[in-house]
């Protein structure tokens, strides 16, 4: 027998000690979060992917673009265009982009700067069109090219006329040069597109958004427009760039996770004071609430050395399931009214710590989910559970909280029992066709389910992006012509006039395939292969000759071929000046003996791709890298294993359970099963795929709809009282699953949806199969009744 | 001591750019008198091509019309039969050699002197600003005003532009960064509210 005084002095030292770490922890956390602020980055919903060495290189230098590159443009039409600069000057005056992100200096770009290598070199260069065209060209075609630039308005001339009669280089220039841009000194650029004149700034945020305030950066870009409407109510702006996604998405997010918080707060004092008579009760609730998210918050700062808002979205789950378990403490007191706190725990603790033993199991195979998000709210939700357990144990002896409070409010509760029907063997004989009618009926509901199935659809988008933001980033895209930085090809070889000469066979295939509508950016697109130069300067003057005499005859006078002596193409001396600057980080270099090199395409749209990979599988030395393919195969192979697990915890879970609890075992096991699997069932009639996060919820609702089945079924000698427990653990639960499937961030919407409907379904299950007792039993309903 | 050079020096730059802006607006204001219901300009025209390392200018001539707002149709007669249609978006050459038609497209958004010849018969000189910083000159002869470009990329493709006229822009002289020059002389320039049904079917089939 414990003795109860030194008992309750050493709790209390224990329970000192406990707070005293949470006290810390609370410390330590709101500096990490006053230092780094809170990581709100969309990359940690993408999947990690491991490349080989040189694709992860290439897929590195695009990420850094792709995911933290902003590009800010407002526009004027272009009746106002003469104002241009001062509209520049009064916005630049009174608007900065928001802080850490850094303007890109335009100033030391120069255009003819760069441009002087590729005059020296001009007669090597010739676009890929006109290179294919040229065997093809008549000589009536090939004169037209050299009168037209004489005798038509408007053709600009970037060499002497006489050193390029045919306009190649012109031609090869016109289609490197910004199209209609025009690069100002400073950080603004201007474009003319659309009718609008626009002007431009582009801005890099650092790296995982460290540092960056998602409200700051909303308001400042809202700060944005207010400005440009003043200064002319006709202009638009349109920011495009994954931080200002992040950060729009974050801002919601956050608005949304204060409104969830505050509904939870009042749903769940009304449920504890609906659930208990105690004072006591709720402020141990609230306790272990926040004991368990600080701890949480901690583990995920301790691991990840980040404390991310998508994850603390999720991890709002956690409320119900602390109340669920605090619930279940108090339940086994109200059994024995007699017993003190400190031994009702005792009687408590085997079944509490199986509860929490399979919360973490099921929250802790959500680590092998290859997302970040996914792996911290692994972490999050097993140290929460964990923090809330050991708060539980040390201060519930402490509630010091008497029997006669631990009468329920909701005595009334267990009625429900008489309305809600119970299938049982006896009621099986009683009534075969009803039984078989309403079984049949269930069956024919989620076979068809499981048949409708969309089970190909790796993976739904993790998160809405507003319309008006996809729009507006649809159309800057396609006014600057951006190229994909997800999908683009490598093309690899043993020496760079190899490598060089695969990207020409690339681009060749784009001509000759007449992919018109998509574009390459690569290195041989600025500076051809040796081969190719040789070959270019031969086409050029075979064409020169052949139409000499006619066009010395149109003009009076004789052309004669450009002799001047060109020097020789040089790699390593173009690539280390200023003129490789606009493609400079598409050339990869040398890794073990072979050099690489990205080739991005402008333009992609979805039917091409097919075509694209199989120009990368026709050609030696190039691959087409689809990175949203392989994420999407990387997120199919990992619902199947995650799937697998699943059906690994069913399989030990039954057999555990065996062992404990003998054949009555199925009344534990069978809820969950039943629940998680009608989930999948019950959601495909509302053509929601089984994703990746189906499967997550599939191993969450079989966790905790088990640890709900466990406490119901271990108490279920209890009589109808045991109702109590299962209605209020379904509500808090479904409470705390269900609001986050109504925020607007990442993963939440499909994760809560599915998680209320498995455990709606395993409670409904857990009562249909419950155990007969002397109230129902009397009132075995039939509904014909 | 070189704090309060340099102060002065950008404060008399700030004064002359601010009284070039003002000659320039007058000079706008001037060639862009144009009456609304002027919809079409008519014209001729004659070209001559000063190629670097040629003695010989390449001299060619034509006439064109303009439509407001909708395309430019260029059509050189001699030497040899070329027409040219732009608008906003395209640019389309036709040559007549040898007996035969052929036709070259290109991007007309990306060509200065089409923009200026478009912006200058339009009236939409203001916009010129964006490209260029303009220095202008008005006396009893009329005006003349010159166009450096302003920005790295029409730095790559010209010079200078020199504009000149009277009543309308006569005489256009574009030096290119080449070193190559063409000088354009616009002649018999009329104005009307509409156009032939003659001219607008050689505009659908040039």
């Amino acid at each position: 027998m414990i003795n109860h005084k030194s008992a309750s002095l050493s709790w209390k030292v224990v329970a000192g000690f406990w707070l005293l770490l949470v006290l810390l922890a609370t410390l330590f956390q709101i500096r990490f979060l006053s230092v780094n602020g809170i990581h709100h980055d969309l990359t940690a919903t993408r999947p990690k992917v491991v490349y080989e060495d040189v694709v992860a290189q290439a897929t590195d230098r695009l990420s850094y673009l792709h995911d933290y590159r902003t590009i800010f443009m407002v526009g004027f039409p272009v009746s106002h265009a003469q104002d241009f600069e001062s509209y520049v000057a009064r916005i630049n005056a009174k608007w900065s982009p928001p802080k850490p992100l850094e303007s890109i200096q335009w100033e030391a770009l120069d255009i003819n700067d760069s441009l002087s290598y590729y005059r020296s070199i001009s007669k090597s260069l010739m676009s890929m069109r006109d290179q294919l065209d040229a065997v093809n060209t008549t000589d009536e075609e090939l004169l037209a090219k050299g009168v037209a630039s004489l005798t038509t308005v408007g053709n600009n001339g970037y060499i002497a006329k006489v050193d390029d009669p045919l306009g190649f280089f012109a031609r090869w220039v016109q289609k490197r040069i910004p199209k209609s841009t025009i690069l100002t000194t400073g950080e603004t650029l201007k474009l003319y597109a659309d009718n609008y004149v626009w002007a431009m700034s582009f801005s890099q945020a650092p790296n995982d958004l460290k540092g960056v305030n998602p409200l700051a950066f909303i308001r400042s870009v809202e700060d944005l427009r207010e400005i440009v409407q003043e200064i002319n109510p006709e202009a638009q702006v349109l920011v495009r760039g994954q931080p200002y996604t992040s950060a729009v998405i974050a801002t919601q997010n956050i608005h949304d996770l204060l409104a969830v918080l505050i509904i939870l707060l009042i749903f769940f004092g009304f449920l504890a004071q609906r659930w208990t008579k105690s004072n006591v009760l709720p402020v141990l609730m609230l306790l272990c609430t926040v004991v368990g998210l600080i701890g949480a918050g901690c583990a995920s700062i301790v691991f990840f050395k980040e404390f991310t808002l998508w994850t603390l979205t999720l991890g709002v789950s956690f409320v119900g399931i602390c109340f669920m378990n605090v619930a279940y403490v108090s339940f086994i007191h109200h059994r024995h009214p007699t017993v003190s706190a400190q031994k009702c725990l005792e009687m408590a603790l085997p079944v509490l710590c199986w509860i929490t033993l399979i919360e973490c199991i099921s929250f802790g195979v959500i680590w092998f989910v290859p997302i970040p998000v996914w792996q911290e709210f692994s972490v999050f939700m097993i140290s929460a559970v964990i923090s809330c357990h050991i708060t539980l144990i040390v201060c519930y002896p402490l509630s010091r909280i008497a029997s006669d409070q631990q009468s329920f409010r909701n005595e009334r509760i267990d009625h429900i029992g008489r309305y809600w029907p119970r299938l049982s063997l006896k009621r099986w004989q009683k009534t075969p066709f009803d039984v078989l009618g309403y079984t049949m009926i269930t069956l024919f509901v989620i076979s068809t389910g499981f048949y409708l199935l969309e089970a190909d659809q790796a993976r739904t988008q993790p998160t809405e992006i507003p319309l008006s933001l996809q729009l507006d980033s649809a159309r800057v895209e396609q006014m600057l012509m951006l190229p994909s930085t997800q999908r683009f090809f490598m093309v690899s070889s043993g020496s760079v006039q190899e490598t060089l000469m695969n990207e020409e066979a690339l681009r060749m295939g784009f001509v000759q395939r007449r992919f018109s509508n998509m574009t390459t950016t690569c290195v041989s697109k600025w500076l051809p292969s040796n081969e190719r130069a040789d070959h270019v300067k031969k086409i050029r003057e075979e064409l020169f000759y052949r139409i000499q005499k006619p066009l010395n005859d149109i003009l009076g006078y004789d052309i004669k071929p450009n002799m001047n002596t060109q020097p020789p193409i040089n790699f390593d001396q173009w690539y280390n000046s200023n003129s490789s600057g606009p493609v400079r980080h598409l050339w990869l270099g040398e890794h073990h003996g072979r050099y690489s090199s990205i080739v991005q395409v402008a333009g992609i749209s979805e039917p091409m791709i097919p075509q694209l990979k199989a120009l990368g599988d026709a050609l030696s030395g190039v691959i087409f890298i689809d990175t949203i393919e392989t994420q999407n195969l990387a997120l199919n192979d990992s619902r199947f294993f995650i799937t697998g697990i699943y059906l690994l915890l069913v399989v030990t879970s039954i057999t555990l359970s065996l062992f404990h609890y003998g054949l009555d075992s199925w009344r534990i096991v069978f809820p969950p099963l039943g629940g998680s699997l009608g989930m999948i069932a019950i959601l495909s009639w509302f053509k929601i795929p089984f994703s990746l996060t189906s499967a997550i919820a599939l191993v969450v609702v079989y966790g905790v709809g088990m640890s709900i089945s466990l406490a119901y079924q271990t108490n279920r000698d209890y009589g109808a009282k045991n109702t109590i427990l299962l209605f209020f653990s379904a509500v808090a639960t479904l409470a705390s699953f269900g609001i986050i499937g109504l925020v607007d961030a990442p993963f939440t919407k499909c994760f809560g949806l599915n998680c209320t409907v498995g455990i709606l379904l395993t409670c409904c299950i857990t009562f249909l199969f419950r155990q007969a007792t002397q109230q129902n039993d009397k009132a075995d309903w039939n509904p014909r009744d | 001591m070189l704090l309060k050079k340099t102060f002065f020096l950008r404060c008399l730059f700030v004064v002359l750019i601010a009284l070039m802006g003002t000659a320039y607006a007058s000079v706008a204001s001037d060639i862009t008198r144009l009456a609304t219901t002027d919809r079409v300009v008519r014209g001729t025209f004659k070209q001559s091509q000063y190629l670097l390392n040629v003695n010989k200018p390449f001299e060619s001539t034509g006439n064109f019309i303009f439509w407001r707002n909708k395309a430019m149709l260029w059509r050189t007669l001699e030497p040899i039969r070329t027409t040219t249609v732009y608008n906003n978006q395209e640019l389309s050459v036709y040559l007549y050699i040898n007996g035969e038609r052929i036709e070259q497209q290109a991007n007309a958004t990306t060509s200065l002197i089409n923009r200026l010849l478009w912006n200058l018969m339009a009236g939409n000189v203001d916009v010129l600003s964006l490209d260029f910083q303009v220095l202008s000159k008005f006396d009893s002869t009329g005006w003349e005003f010159v166009l450096y470009p302003n920005s790295s990329v029409t730095n790559l493709l010209i010079k200078r532009m020199t504009v000149r006229g009277n009543s309308f822009a006569e005489e256009i002289t574009v030096e290119y960064f080449s070193g190559d020059i063409t000088l354009l002389e616009l002649e018999n320039v009329t104005f009307s509210d509409k156009s032939t049904s003659l001219e607008e079917a050689e505009l659908d089939k040039p």
